[in-house]
C-alpha cells in the first residue's frame, strides 16, 4: 500500500455524517451511500486549524488570489444538470452492463450513460473474458455518423406508422398475386430472434433463409452428410495434443475465433500438464493461424488438397494417393504425428468444399477425436447460413417468382459473388425490404429501409454454447430513429408488446423451467441479464458419430480439374472480416496481424513469382480472372504458394460511409458456386502491372530481426531440457548509481511469446480505452500512426516457408528510462510505483524523448487530429484526456485503471489483490496470460512468478534500461 | 614611408600603400553613398528568400510539425541538421576574434570585423530550429530556470537539451557584446564623418560617446583581452554542448564519446570555410582587396586543411571504434551510414570534407580565389551533409528493426532551411550597408606592420 491509501481517518468520521442529505429530492438517499461518496480522509485537508496564523495565512492568500483570478480566462463550460438525477448513474463511476457482440459474451463499460468500452465477460465458459479486435470497435460503430436517422421508403424518411402501413399493403398484395416471400437473414443463433422469425415465417408463409458471404456451410453440409445432421462443429482444442489445419484460420476469423484461442493458447503454455501442442498448418497464404504454427507448409489448394487426400489415405485406407513427390514427407508426417495421438488430436479444414469437409469429417472419426477434440454442435437455437438455399434465391428473385424479400443483416449485393445477379433479382421483388444501420449496397436497391438498432440498442439472446445462453441489453437509448429488426416483424405482425416483452416471456417459459436454482421468472431473468451469461444443460442434443465412408468425397475431390494461370483465392482479415464493419476506422487503422498493413486491401503474392515478374510491394496490379477483375496494389508476401494470388474481402465497398468508401478493391467477385457450395479458391487469373505505384500504408517495412536478440526462442524439446534454453545470455550489468527504490506497489507485466498469437485485439482495446486518434491513411503512410500498444511481426528462413514472430511492443517502462534524462522540462517523469508518466500539459515537444527510446513507443501528435465527429467522440473515455498537437504520448499502463483499482480497494477498507487491476490490452487479450500484470512486490502474483520464471527477459537488457515490461520466451513445439 | 629596416619574411599586412584617412575612408565611404545596385539587388533577393522562409515557419507553426517529413522514428532531421550546422558556422567569428587576439595573430584585424557579424547572425539562423522544431514553441520559455508558480516544476538539469539553451545563449551574448564593443570607436568614426545631424545622432548614441582619449582607449584594450578570455573557452563548449545533445543518448551512432572535439573542430571547419566564401565575395564587391587580402585567404585555408584532417581522423576513429567496440547496434549503425539507403549522403560528406580540403596544401590553390571559393562551398555542403548524416541515418534504423523507417524532407523543410540563408544574407548586407565592415581603428594598428613595424 502506498502513503496515499492509508491516510484515512477511519470510520470514526464516517459517523457524523449519517443522516445528512444532499437536497430536497435526494433526502431518502441511503446514509451509506452517502458516506462512501468519497473515501474517508481524502479531503481532510480543507478543515483547517482555526488559529490567528492561519486566519491570517488564509486572509492573505485569498486577497492577494482574488484579483489573480480575473486575469484567468476561465472557458465556459455547459453542464445541464440532472432534474432528477437517476440513482445508478454516479458522475465519473462506470456502470458495467452485460450484452453479447456477434456470440461473443462481453461487458459493456458506461460512463453517464454512454457506452465506451467492450470487455470480454468472464463468466462464460466458452469464451472466458477474451475479445477480438471487431468487438473491440464494435461500440465506435454505435457511434456511427452515418447510420439511418429513421425508416425510409423509396429512399425519402418517414414515419414508422407510414412504414409499417405501405409495407403491410405490399405484403397483402404479394401474397395476393401468389408471389413468394423470403426472409434473409445470416446465420442466427439467438432462440428469441428465430422464434419471432418463426411466427412471422408461418403467418406470412415466409421462407427463411441464412446467407454469410464466408459461410461454414460446406462443414455443416459435411456433418449432414456424414451424421445425417446440418450443424457446425464445435471444437475442443484443449484436448488436441496435435492440430492439423489445412486453410482453417481458426485463430482469426474461424469459427469462434476467441474460443479457439483461449483453448489453444493454454495448450501452448509449455507447463501444461498436458504438454504442449503441435500445431501444423498447410496453406496457400499466410494467415493469422499459421503464423503461429509449428510446422506451416505453404502450399496451393491443389496441393493441399492432395495431402488431405494422402492422410485420409494413410490414416483410413480409403481413397486413392494423389500426392506429388515434395509432398511425402509432409504426408507421412503428418500421418505418423495423428496415429501416435488417437483420441487427442484434431484435424480441421478451411476448405469451402463440401467432399474436402466429409473427408475431414472422415479423418476425425477414424482418430476417435468426436467427443474429445471436437463434435457436431446440434444447437437447438441455430441456422446454418446456407450457400445453396441463397444460390437457389437469387435464381428465384431473377424469375420474378419473389415478391416480397427481407434482407437483415445482410447486404448480398456487396457480398455475393455474383452481384449483378443479386442486383438484377432485386429489381425484380415488387417490395424489397433492407433491415441495415446504415445505407450499404443492397439498402440501397431496396424499396423500403427499415432502419435497424446496433447491438448495443437492442434486446437479444445468443446460444453461445451447447451449455451456454448469453444475453444482449440495450446499453444506451436508440440514438437515431431506428427499431430493431424483431420489433419491426412483430409490428408488422400487429402484435402488441415490445420485443423486451417477447423475450423475456420466451425466457419464461423456454428457459426457466430448464434450471431449479432460481425459484421465480423475474428472479431468473434479472439474474441472467445481471450475469449475462446462463448455464443450461439440453441445449444441443447429441449427435451420432459413427462410422461412415468417405469414398465418395475422395473420388469427387480427387477429380477436380483446376484451372490454368495463377490462383486467385480471397481470404479475410481478421479486423475487417467481411467488410459489415469496414466504416470503422479503429479497424481500418489497425495493421493487418501479417501485413502490417492499413486501410487497404491488396494482391498477396510470392516473393518468388514476385522476383520473375518484378512486381514489387506497392505496385498496382490489375488481378483479372474469367468474371471478375480487380485493381489494387500488390505485397510481396512471404508464405505464399507461388502460383496463388490472395485477396482480402471486405473492401471496395461503393455504398458505405466515409471512412469505408471506395477503399481497395472488392475481391468477393472471384468467389464461386461449385459444387453446391461458395468457395473462394476457385478462380484463375492473371495478374498484370498497370505501371502505378501506391504506397502501401504499413506499420512496419523492415521484416527481419537482423540477427539481433529481440524475440528469445527456443523448441519444447529443448526446453525439456533445460528450462533456460534460449535465454541464456544474459546481459552483465554495472551499476554506477545505487538502485532506485522500490516501495509500495511496483507495476509490472510480463508478456508471453508463446501463447500471444499476434491477433491484435489489444491495439484496438488500447485506442478505445485510452482515446488514441486515428490518423488516417496517408498519416500511417507517412510513418505517424499513433498505437500505444504494437504488434511486431518478424519473419525467420526460407521466404517460402518463414518462421514468424509476434512481439507485442508498447513502453517499456524502463526504470532507467532513456527518455526522461533528456527532456529539457521534465514532462516525462518516473512515479514512485515503477511507471513513466508522460505529462502532457508539461510537454512542449522537442522530440528528444522519442529519439532516445530504444523502443520507439513514444507517439508524438504530429498535428490536431480530426475530432470534429460530436457523435463519434461520445466513445471518448472520461477518464483519460484527449492530447492536443505538439505533444507526445504513449503507454500510461492505463494509469486511470491502477487509479480506480486502487480506489476501489480503498473504500473497501482492503489490501489491493493481485488481479484487482486488469490493464485494457490485459483484459481483451484472448491468449491464455497472454499479458500478466501486477506488482511484483507481492510476491504471490502472478507477476512475481512470471518474472521468476526461467522464460522471462527484457528486450535490449544490455542497454540497463531495465525495463518493467519483460516478455516470455517463444516456444515452438519442435 | 620610413627607411627602418623591414625583414624582408614579413609580409604586408594591407597590401597597397594608403594613409590613414585613405584607409578610413576606404571602408566608411559606403556608409554614407547611396546603395549600389548589387547591394539593392543583393538584398533585395535576400529579403525575398526571408520572406518566404518566414511564411512558411508561420505555416508550419500555425498547423503543426506534420507539415515536416519527419516520422515516429526519426524525430529530428533537417531541423536539428540545420541547427547545428548554422552554429557551427558561427564558431569562426569568436575563434577569430579571440583566440587569435590572445595568440596576438595581427593578421586577425581584417576579418575579424566581418567574422564576428557572420557569428552572431548564424547563431541567430541556429536559433530558429530549436524554438520551431518544438511541437508547442509558444511554451518553450519553460526551458528557461525562471522562478514561477507551477510549484514543484522546474527544468531538468539533466538534460542536454537545457545545456544548449544556457550553451547557445551565453554565446550569443558574449558574441554581440564582443562584436558591438569591437565598434565603437568606428562607430565615432561614422559620427564624427556624417554631415547629417540623423546619422551623427544615431551613430553618437551608439558609440555611447566614444572620445578617443587615451583613457578610453586604454579601457578597449582592457575591456577587449578579458572579453577574448571570456570568449575562448566558448569557442570550445558550445559545440562541445551541442554535440553532447547527441552523445549523452543512447542511439547508436550518436553515443559516443569523440563527439565534443569531432564537433568543435567540425565548427571551426565550416566556419572557416563559410568565412572564405564571404570574404572572397566581400572583398571583390567592396574593393577591400587591399584589406582582405590573398594572405588571409591563404591563412584561413590553412585552418581548414587542418580542422578538415581532424575531422577526416574523427569519421576514421568512429568507424575503427564501432567495430573495436564489438557493439552491434552501434557496427550496424555505421555500416548503415556508408553503405545503406543513404550511402550518397555519407559519401558526399566523405568527399566534401575529407578530400577536398587536402588540395590546400598546395600553396598555388590556396591563393586562387576562385578556386577556395568553390572548395569553401563544397567545405559547407559537406559540413551540412556531416550532420544529416549523424542525425538521420543514425535515428531511422536504431535497435528494433520493426520500427526501421526512411525520411525524405517536405517542402516546408526545405524552404525554412532556404529562409534562414535569406535571413543570414539579410543581416549580412544590412551590417555592411550601414556599420564599418572592416575594423577601422584596428585595421590602423597593424597597417604599419611590414613597413616600419614600430
Amino acid at each position: 500500500m502506498s502513503k496515499i491509501e492509508t491516510k484515512g481517518t477511519g470510520p470514526a468520521d464516517a459517523s457524523k455524517t449519517e443522516g445528512y442529505w444532499q437536497d430536497v429530492e435526494n433526502k431518502v438517499l441511503d446514509p451509506e451511500a452517502l458516506n462512501k461518496e468519497f473515501p474517508d480522509g481524502e479531503f481532510d485537508s480543507f478543515s483547517v486549524e482555526k488559529s490567528r496564523r492561519s486566519f491570517l495565512k488564509i486572509m492573505g492568500f485569498s486577497v492577494t488570489a482574488l484579483p489573480l483570478t480575473g486575469c484567468i480566462k476561465i472557458p465556459v463550460r455547459k453542464a445541464i444538470p440532472y432534474l432528477h438525477k437517476n440513482d445508478t448513474v454516479i458522475p465519473g463511476v462506470a456502470n458495467w452492463y452485460a450484452s453479447t457482440w456477434k456470440g461473443t459474451p462481453i461487458l459493456v463499460k458506461t460512463r453517464e450513460g454512454r457506452p465506451i468500452k467492450i470487455e470480454g465477460n468472464d463468466k462464460s465458459s466458452v469464451t472466458m473474458g477474451g475479445v477480438d479486435s471487431q468487438g473491440q470497435a464494435s461500440v465506435l460503430s454505435l457511434y456511427d455518423s452515418n447510420r439511418f436517422n429513421g425508416p425510409q421508403m423509396d429512399s425519402k424518411s418517414v414515419e414508422w406508422d407510414q412504414f409499417d402501413k405501405a409495407l403491410k399493403a405490399d405484403i397483402a398484395k404479394s401474397a395476393e398475386a401468389g408471389k413468394e416471400f423470403y426472409i434473409v437473414t445470416p446465420g442466427l443463433n439467438s432462440p428469441s430472434e428465430i422464434s419471432v422469425i418463426e411466427k412471422f415465417s408461418s403467418k406470412f408463409g415466409a421462407k427463411h433463409i441464412s446467407y454469410e458471404p464466408s459461410s461454414q456451410y460446406s462443414a455443416a453440409k459435411a456433418n449432414e452428410m456424414s451424421f445425417g445432421k446440418l450443424a457446425l462443429n464445435e471444437y475442443n482444442f484443449k484436448n488436441a495434443n496435435v492440430i492439423v489445419s489445412f486453410e482453417a484460420d481458426f485463430l482469426g476469423t474461424w469459427g469462434n475465433n476467441i474460443a479457439n484461442t483461449k483453448q489453444y493458447s493454454s495448450r501452448r503454455n509449455p507447463k501444461n500438464a498436458m504438454g504442449m501442442n503441435k500445431h501444423i498448418q498447410i496453406e496457400a497464404s499466410m494467415s493469422l493461424t499459421g503464423s503461429n504454427a509449428d510446422y506451416r507448409y505453404t502450399r496451393s489448394t491443389e496441393e493441399s488438397r492432395n495431402i488431405l487426400l494422402s492422410v485420409l489415405k494413410g490414416i483410413t485406407g480409403e481413397g486413392s494417393t494423389k500426392v506429388i513427390d515434395t509432398n511425402s514427407d509432409v504426408v507421412s508426417g503428418i500421418v505418423k504425428e495423428l496415429k501416435a495421438n488417437i483420441g487427442k488430436s484434431l484435424v480441421i479444414s478451411g476448405d469451402r468444399d463440401i467432399d474436402a469437409q466429409v473427408i475431414v469429417n472422415k479423418i476425425n472419426q477414424a482418430l476417435g477425436s468426436y467427443g474429445s477434440t471436437l463434435n457436431v454442435a446440434n444447437n437447438k437455437y441455430a441456422t446454418v447460413a446456407n450457400d445453396a438455399d441463397f444460390n437457389s434465391f437469387v435464381t428465384s428473385m431473377n424469375s420474378g417468382e419473389v415478391g416480397v424479400a427481407f434482407f437483415i443483416g445482410t447486404n448480398p449485393v456487396y457480398d455475393y459473388f455474383d452481384s449483378a445477379k443479386v442486383t438484377s433479382g432485386i429489381a425484380k421483388v415488387a417490395t424489397s425490404v433492407s433491415f441495415a444501420m446504415s445505407a450499404d449496397e443492397t439498402s440501397s436497391l431496396c424499396k423500403y429501409v427499415a432502419a435497424s438498432n446496433h447491438n448495443y440498442e437492442s434486446w437479444s439472446d445468443t446460444q453461445v454454447s451447447g451449455k451456454e445462453l448469453s444475453f444482449t441489453q440495450p446499453v444506451i437509448q436508440a440514438l437515431f430513429g431506428t427499431r430493431m429488426y424483431p420489433e419491426t416483424l412483430l409490428s408488422l405482425m400487429d402484435e402488441t408488446g415490445s420485443f423486451h416483452d417477447y423475450i423475456k416471456a420466451f425466457w419464461a417459459k423456454n428457459f426457466f423451467t430448464k434450471q431449479s436454482a432460481l425459484a421465480t421468472a423475474t428472479d431468473f431473468w434479472n439474474k441472467s441479464l445481471h450475469d449475462g451469461v446462463v448455464s443450461l444443460e439440453g441445449l444441443s442434443p447429441k449427435v451420432n458419430t459413427s462410422s461412415f465412408s468417405a469414398k465418395t468425397s475422395a473420388s469427387k475431390l480427387a477429380s477436380i480439374k483446376y484451372g490454368t494461370g495463377l490462383n486467385i483465392v480471397t481470404y479475410r482479415k481478421s479486423t475487417t472480416k467481411d467488410g459489415d464493419m469496414a466504416n470503422n476506422p479503429w479497424l481500418q487503422e489497425c495493421p493487418d496481424p501479417i501485413t502490417k498493413a492499413t486501410w487497404d486491401n491488396y494482391a498477396m503474392v510470392s516473393p518468388a513469382y514476385a522476383k520473375e515478374k518484378g512486381i514489387k510491394s506497392g505496385d498496382v496490379v490489375t488481378v483479372k480472372s474469367a468474371t471478375h477483375t480487380v485493381t489494387i496494389p500488390a505485397i510481396v508476401q512471404p508464405g505464399t504458394a507461388k502460383n496463388t494470388i490472395a485477396i482480402a474481402v471486405g473492401y471496395g465497398r461503393k455504398v458505405a460511409g466515409k471512412v469505408a468508401k471506395n477503399l481497395g478493391g472488392n475481391a468477393f467477385g472471384f468467389n464461386s458456386f461449385v459444387h453446391g457450395s461458395i468457395h473462394n479458391t476457385t478462380s484463375f487469373g492473371s495478374i498484370t502491372k498497370t505501371g502505378k505505384f501506391k504506397g502501401l500504408a504499413q506499420t512496419q517495412t523492415h521484416h527481419s530481426m537482423e540477427g539481433r536478440d529481440i524475440v528469445r526462442e527456443t523448441t519444447f524439446a529443448e526446453y525439456a531440457q533445460n528450462s533456460k534454453s534460449g535465454n541464456e545470455k544474459k546481459a552483465k550489468i554495472v551499476h554506477i548509481y545505487p538502485p532506485h527504490k522500490k516501495d509500495g506497489h511496483q507495476w509490472a507485466m510480463t508478456i508471453d511469446l508463446t501463447t500471444c498469437t499476434g491477433c491484435s485485439s489489444c491495439i484496438i482495446s488500447c485506442n478505445a480505452e485510452n482515446n488514441v486518434p486515428v490518423v488516417g491513411r496517408q498519416e500511417v503512410a507517412n510513418r505517424r500512426e499513433m498505437h500505444w500498444m504494437r504488434l511486431d511481426r518478424y519473419y525467420k528462413g526460407d521466404e517460402n516457408q518463414p518462421e514468424v514472430m509476434h512481439m507485442p511492443m508498447l513502453c517499456q517502462h524502463c526504470e532507467n528510462a532513456p527518455c526522461e534524462n533528456v527532456c529539457p522540462v521534465m514532462a516525462t517523469v518516473h512515479s514512485s510505483d515503477g511507471l513513466n508518466q508522460q505529462v502532457y500539459n508539461r510537454c512542449v515537444g522537442t522530440r528528444y524523448c522519442a529519439n532516445n527510446c530504444p523502443y520507439k513507443v513514444r507517439r508524438f501528435n504530429w498535428f490536431n487530429y480530426d475530432r470534429s465527429d460530436k457523435l463519434s467522440n461520445m466513445v471518448l473515455n472520461p477518464d483519460v484526456s484527449t492530447r492536443s498537437r505538439g505533444i507526445m504520448e504513449k503507454c500510461s499502463m492505463c494509469i486511470q485503471r491502477i487509479q480506480e483499482g486502487k480506489l476501489e480497494a480503498k473504500r473497501e477498507r482492503r489490501d489491493l489483490k493481485d488481479g484487482d487491476i486488469k490493464l485494457a490490452c490485459q483484459q481483451s487479450c484472448p491468449a491464455e496470460d497472454g499479458i500478466v500484470f501486477g506488482d511484483m512486490n507481492d510476491k504471490d502474483s502472478k507477476i512475481s512468478k512470471h518474472i521468476g520464471d526461467d522464460r522471462n527477459y527484457a528486450v535490449l537488457e544490455e542497454l540497463n534500461v531495465q525495463p518493467r515490461v519483460t516478455y516470455m520466451t517463444k516456444i515452438r513445439n519442435k | 614611408m620610413s627607411d627602418a629596416h623591414v625583414s624582408k619574411f614579413r609580409q604586408k599586412l594591407v597590401t597597397e600603400d594608403r594613409t590613414y584617412k585613405q584607409i578610413t575612408a576606404d571602408v566608411l565611404d559606403t556608409l554614407e553613398a547611396p546603395p549600389t545596385k548589387a547591394w539593392l539587388i543583393g538584398f533585395s533577393i535576400s529579403a525575398f528568400f526571408l520572406t518566404i522562409g518566414v511564411m512558411v515557419m508561420i505555416y508550419q507553426v500555425s498547423t503543426g510539425i506534420g507539415v515536416w517529413g519527419l516520422n515516429k522514428t526519426v524525430g529530428w532531421s533537417w531541423d536539428i541538421t540545420n541547427f547545428v550546422f548554422w552554429v557551427g558556422i558561427g564558431h569562426a567569428g569568436t575563434l577569430i576574434s579571440a583566440i587569435l587576439l590572445i595568440f596576438r595573430q595581427r593578421w586577425r584585424t581584417g576579418i575579424n570585423r566581418a567574422a564576428e557579424a557572420m557569428t552572431i547572425f548564424a547563431v541567430a539562423c541556429a536559433g530558429i530550429f530549436p524554438l520551431i522544431h518544438a511541437g508547442r514553441p509558444w511554451l518553450l520559455y519553460w526551458v528557461f530556470p525562471y522562478p514561477n508558480t507551477r510549484g514543484a516544476l522546474w527544468v531538468n538539469f539533466n538534460s542536454p537539451l537545457l545545456w544548449d539553451v544556457f550553451a547557445i545563449s551565453t554565446y550569443l551574448t558574449v558574441s554581440v557584446v564582443f562584436w558591438y564593443m569591437g565598434l565603437l570607436p568606428d562607430l565615432a568614426s561614422v559620427r564624427d564623418r556624417t554631415k547629417s545631424k540623423m546619422r551623427k545622432m544615431i551613430y553618437g548614441i551608439a558609440c555611447f560617446g566614444w572620445n578617443g582619449s587615451t583613457r578610453t582607449w586604454h579601457h578597449f584594450e582592457v575591456l577587449s583581452l578579458v572579453l577574448a578570455g571570456l570568449a575562448t573557452p566558448l569557442v570550445l563548449s558550445v559545440h562541445t554542448i551541442v554535440s553532447m545533445d547527441f552523445a549523452t543518448s543512447i542511439v547508436p551512432g550518436w553515443h559516443t564519446t569523440i563527439f565534443p572535439p569531432y564537433f568543435v573542430a567540425g565548427a571551426v571547419f565550416s566556419g572557416f570555410a563559410m568565412v572564405c566564401t564571404l570574404m572572397i565575395i566581400t572583398r571583390k564587391v567592396m574593393n577591400w582587396e587591399n584589406y582582405i587580402t590573398v594572405n588571409h585567404i591563404d591563412a584561413m585555408c590553412k585552418v581548414i586543411t587542418l580542422t578538415g584532417s581532424m575531422v577526416g581522423l574523427a569519421y576514421g576513429t568512429e568507424f575503427f571504434m564501432a567495430w573495436y567496440s564489438g557493439n552491434p547496434y552501434e557496427q550496424y549503425a555505421f555500416i548503415n551510414r556508408a553503405f545503406g539507403p543513404y550511402w550518397w549522403a555519407y559519401w558526399t560528406m566523405i568527399s566534401c570534407n575529407v578530400i577536398t580540403p587536402q588540395f590546400f596544401w598546395f600553396k598555388k590553390l590556396r591563393r586562387n580565389m576562385t578556386f577556395v571559393f568553390i572548395v569553401s562551398i563544397f567545405v559547407n555542403i559537406g559540413m551540412w551533409f556531416e550532420r544529416f548524416v549523424i542525425i538521420t541515418t543514425s535515428l531511422h534504423r536504431d535497435f528494433l528493426p520493426s520500427s526501421w523507417v526512411m525520411y525524405s524532407p517536405t517542402w516546408v523543410e526545405i524552404w525554412t532551411f532556404i529562409g534562414t540563408f535569406g535571413l543570414f544574407f539579410t543581416l549580412f548586407f544590412l551590417f555592411i550597408r550601414f556599420l564599418p565592415g572592416i575594423a577601422v581603428a584596428e585595421v590602423k594598428s597593424v597597417y604599419r606592420y611590414a613597413r616600419d613595424n614600430k
